[in-house]
């Protein structure tokens, strides 16, 4: 961890220089809002971005691996079909083959998340 | 304007309650459109309502920890004005990896969701 940590120390000196003229999908405004929310109040706006830039990429992230296992379930869906006759489980997965309109749920993003270390449980009252 | 949301509130509450209600609400929207932005860039083209609420929760929790944790290493540090190093720590106590920050900052097709300001300057 050390030595990554001395690794990317020069990195994210670049980093922050480039952050002056950069706009994150966050606006500032917004990050500001939730920063002062916690009692954090920056002058710098670099600071504030460099925030927005990494919670923007973990979402990133959870949302590629998310689209993978779409992918992989919608793959494993149609190898199905084809073995059964599963109209029903077709249905299901929203996805289309050929169209390839992805449709982002909590069966797909619940594990995930467990990845990541957050734990998502629906409650049974919760419609 | 204050009266009806007053009465609404059974007015029992204080009129600054009800306006960071809506802030509140102001700022989970635009926090709602930045994770429909990061969706779409991935490659989704709809979403359930239910992962979008936990994704937006997931985002809001996240800034308000880094913000938490990291005003908790300056004034550990006797400052009150935090540094990069103070969000290094809370990334590193959070968790987050922020070697591929640069690279991602640099892709192709980012979206960028333009401030409420420029909403207003385009009306006029």
């Amino acid at each position: 961890m050390a030595q990554g940590t001395r690794g990317s120390a020069a990195p994210l000196s670049d980093l922050l220089m480039q952050l002056e003229d950069y706009n994150p999908t966050i606006p500032d405004a917004v990050t500001s809002y939730y920063l002062n929310t916690a009692g954090f109040e920056a002058s710098d706006a670099r600071l504030v971005r460099l925030i927005s830039l990494a919670a923007q990429k973990f979402i990133s992230d959870i949302a590629n691996d998310a689209l993978q296992h779409c992918r992989m379930r919608s793959h494993q869906q149609g190898g199905g079909k084809q073995g059964s006759a599963g109209g029903g489980a077709a249905g299901a997965g929203k996805v289309a083959g050929k169209d390839k309109r992805y449709t982002l749920t909590m069966d797909d993003l619940a594990p995930v998340l467990a990845e990541y270390g957050v734990t998502v449980k629906k409650p049974h009252y919760y419609l | 304007m204050n009266t009806p949301t007053l009465a609404s509130n059974g007015g029992s509450s204080p009129p600054g309650v009800s306006s960071s209600n809506e802030t509140a609400a102001a700022h989970r929207r635009e926090l709602s459109v930045v994770v429909a932005c990061l969706l779409q860039e991935a490659g989704f083209v709809t979403v359930d309502k239910c992962a979008l609420g936990t994704l937006v929760e997931i985002l809001q929790s996240t800034l308000v920890e880094v913000g938490r944790t990291a005003r908790g290493y300056s004034e550990l540090a006797y400052r009150t004005q935090p540094v990069v190093a103070d969000i290094v720590l809370a990334f590193a106590d959070m968790g987050i990896n922020y070697d591929g920050l640069q690279a991602y900052s640099r892709r192709v097709g980012r979206s960028v969701v333009p401030p409420s300001s420029v909403q207003q300057d385009n009306k006029s």
